[in-house]
């Protein structure tokens, strides 16, 4: 009897099993097929105005700030055409509903993506609620949704857009993330001393860092941004200075006598690539972010200076060297072995800064013929050299932005020497200083 | 002897009606739940149903903010099941089932043991006998390739395409594949390839993006025969790791990536 009733179970349980493995198969992932194009199609984005949802004049003022900030972000962005304002629809959306998708998605506007919202003030903090639409699939058309509490003052009203910002460029951009809320340090002397400033990455907020007698010199990021190193003359003799931003106070590293000058971080920070003089002719020296382990790279002659590391692979350090009789870049790897010249033409080539990536130079060169200061990048692996600015005065000391698409320069082209920045393709100059001489500009990471 | 015997023990119950009935039974309901395995949950869900159509319900993901994870919107598709696809041959009709080999007549013996000779000469269809196309064969110039969703650009490095799979995850996410590919053209990079090469076969490199956006299991699905064009290919879809998160209201936890490289200078 028993037996019969397994029997019975089998009948039952067989096509069961069937059927289930089959309805589960049936569930499958999705996929989609792609191709390489070279010539990038830029997304079109029309960014109208977020609207202030009361009449507090302060509220008004700091969506004023917020939406001048979105569309300069968006526009300075390289990766997206902010589409002009007067080619929107007369009706600004708010809500998911207010958007009407054909007005934007055709002429004139033509948009792909529409990013609206409004502002508001809840509990005395300045609410923007953001979002981020696809108005050319109007069935799904949701990319970002966001929410932003705000203090109410401007930097607040800044910091609010320049996330908002930095989500539609990572999303949009392919997972590289805005560099909206990174700083840039430089060297001012706009207050009689010459001290190392910093600033927002599109000039805004202005501030002296350093406060020390005589000169202050060629600033470098920490990796972590946390730290600063430069150069003081404070002393009376050059010497390397870490300086916290968390704690704002100097941090301890050794002083060599002679020239101690032109810092910079290897990529993990746990070491520091300097120029120092210590043992008679100016040297590239390695050494730990603590002053340990102090190791000579370079015996060449004449002057060895600016060291930078590859910050992909951290294995090498290109530097400016006039062993060849005038300044030139060349590479070594980190323990001091292979050294090779990077340009092979002639001139004075200075100021190498090197392209998250590994892959590009960026440096100031003064071609023989010309004799004119341009800032130019080069393709490591097959020389290649595009020239970034013309005509412009005298611009140097190119550093690369850490999403690999932006550069600050300094440049003459005012008059007096200004920081500068630029897309990497040399368009886009904005001018980011104007009192004082401002120049040797550093993009934190 | 005496015992007196009763019918009730005597008597048997015949199980063979309720057997019959019963495999019967059994037989139907296995038909039914590989026939609807077969066909009916391929339509209930995934993509490209066509339960929802024609109901277009759209669903604000984000009716409520701050951005907490929603739930998934059941998604509406205007995909239909199968295409209209002139392909290259009609579908092929289902063939009929071969008769059964065993039910002939058992042959007499003498008649099995008389085999009737017949001298054949030449078989007389040869000559005649013409090539005729297959039935199912589409007339020359009036089929096409398979039908499917492209566009193709024309770039300074060479001509590429974008074809979006059955699965709509293409016309959803519009703005992901494109990102996902301006991302990667931008990290391949021409200076990897020897400039005397000036065209290559089209590489094929398979990846899947997980829902954090970064890249996993690429490999090469089809060779250009030039090992530095595949690793050039290969290399660029290696730096474009990571790439943005899937979208938010992508339920899946990874996208299957099929991308091509076509190289002319």
């Amino acid at each position: 009897m028993k037996h019969r009733r397994l029997k019975y179970l089998f009948i039952f349980a067989i096509p069961l099993a069937v059927f289930l493995g089959l309805g589960t198969m049936a569930k499958s992932q999705g996929w989609f097929r792609t191709g390489i194009n070279m010539g990038q199609s830029t997304i079109h984005i029309a960014v109208p105005d977020f609207t202030a949802r009361s009449t507090d004049p302060k509220l008004v003022s700091l969506t004023k700030v917020f939406n001048q900030v979105l569309w300069n972000d968006l526009n300075n962005s390289g990766i997206v055409i902010v589409i002009s304002k007067s080619l929107y629809p007369l009706k600004t959306p708010q809500e998911p509903q207010d958007v009407d998708f054909n007005s934007w998605s055709n002429p004139p506007a033509s948009a792909q993506m529409l990013a609206f919202g409004y502002t508001e003030v809840r509990n005395n903090s300045l609410v923007v609620t953001a979002r981020l639409f696809d108005v050319q699939s109007p069935k799904n058309p949701n990319v970002l949704a966001k929410r932003y509490v705000a203090d109410m003052n401007e930097l607040s009203a800044r910091d609010a857009a320049h996330r908002f910002a930095n989500e539609i460029i990572q999303t949009l951009g392919g997972g590289i993330p805005g560099i909206n809320l990174t700083k840039i340090a430089y060297v001012s002397n706009r207050t009689g001393h010459t001290e190392i400033w910093v600033m927002d990455y599109d000039g805004f907020n202005q501030h002296e860092v350093t406060n020390y007698p005589n000169l202050n010199l060629t600033p470098r990021w920490a990796p972590d941004n946390s730290e600063i190193a430069f150069t003081s003359y404070a002393s009376g003799n050059p010497e390397i200075y870490l300086y916290s931003l968390l704690t704002n106070r100097r941090i301890s590293f050794p002083t060599y006598k002679g020239l101690n000058t032109t810092p910079a971080w290897s990529p993990d920070g746990k070491k520091l690539a300097f120029c120092s003089s210590m043992s008679g002719t100016p040297e590239i020296y390695v050494s730990d972010a603590n002053g340990m382990h102090l190791q000579r790279l370079t015996f060449g002659p004449g002057v060895n200076i600016s060291p930078v590391w590859n910050p992909k692979t951290g294995n090498e350090i290109a530097f400016v060297s006039d062993r060849s009789g005038s300044p030139q870049i060349y590479i070594i790897n980190a323990d001091g072995t292979n050294l090779r010249r990077l340009i092979t033409a002639g001139g004075d080539a200075e100021a190498p800064s090197w392209s998250p990536n590994g892959l590009f130079m960026a440096f100031s060169w003064s071609v023989r013929e010309t004799g004119h200061w341009d800032v130019y990048v080069i393709e490591i692996a097959t020389g290649r050299i595009v020239q970034l600015t013309e005509n412009a005065g005298r611009n140097e000391h190119p550093t690369w932005a850490p999403d690999g698409r932006h550069i600050v320069f300094e440049s003459t082209r005012t008059g007096r020497r200004q920081v500068w920045t630029m897309l990497a393709d040399g368009s886009h100059p904005q001018q980011l200083t104007t009192k004082g001489s401002n120049w040797n500009p550093n993009w934190s990471n | 002897m005496s015992a007196a015997t009763f019918p009730v023990f005597d008597h048997r119950d015949s199980l063979r009606g309720p057997l019959m009935a019963s495999i019967i039974f059994h037989v139907l309901i296995t038909a039914f739940a590989i026939g609807y395995a077969l066909w009916g949950s391929g339509m209930g869900k995934g993509w490209g149903n066509s339960l929802n159509k024609g109901s277009a319900i759209r669903v604000h993901a984000v009716a409520s903010l701050p951005g907490v994870p929603l739930p998934t919107p059941k998604i509406t598709t205007t995909n239909t099941m199968q295409v209209k696809n002139p392909g290259l041959y009609k579908t092929e009709p289902v063939p009929k089932p071969p008769p059964d080999v065993m039910a002939q007549k058992i042959p007499k013996f003498k008649e099995a043991v008389k085999p009737k000779h017949k001298k054949i000469l030449k078989n007389p269809r040869i000559a005649k006998e013409k090539i005729k196309p297959p039935p199912n064969a589409v007339p020359y110039g009036q089929g096409g390739h398979p039908q499917m969703s492209y566009s193709s650009v024309t770039t300074s490095s060479g001509e590429s395409g974008i074809a979006i799979g059955q699965q709509d995850f293409g016309q959803r996410f519009g703005w992901y594949v494109q990102a996902v590919r301006n991302r990667v053209s931008s990290n391949w990079l021409l200076s990897t390839i020897s400039p005397n090469l000036v065209s290559a076969p089209r590489v094929y490199v398979d990846f899947d993006i997980n829902k954090d956006g970064t890249i996993s299991n690429a490999h090469i699905t089809q060779s250009s025969g030039i090992p530095e064009v595949d690793r050039s290919a290969l290399r660029a879809v290696l730096a474009s790791s990571p790439l943005a998160p899937l979208p938010a209201n992508y339920s899946g936890n990874k996208v299957s990536v099929e991308f091509y490289f076509d190289l002319k200078r």
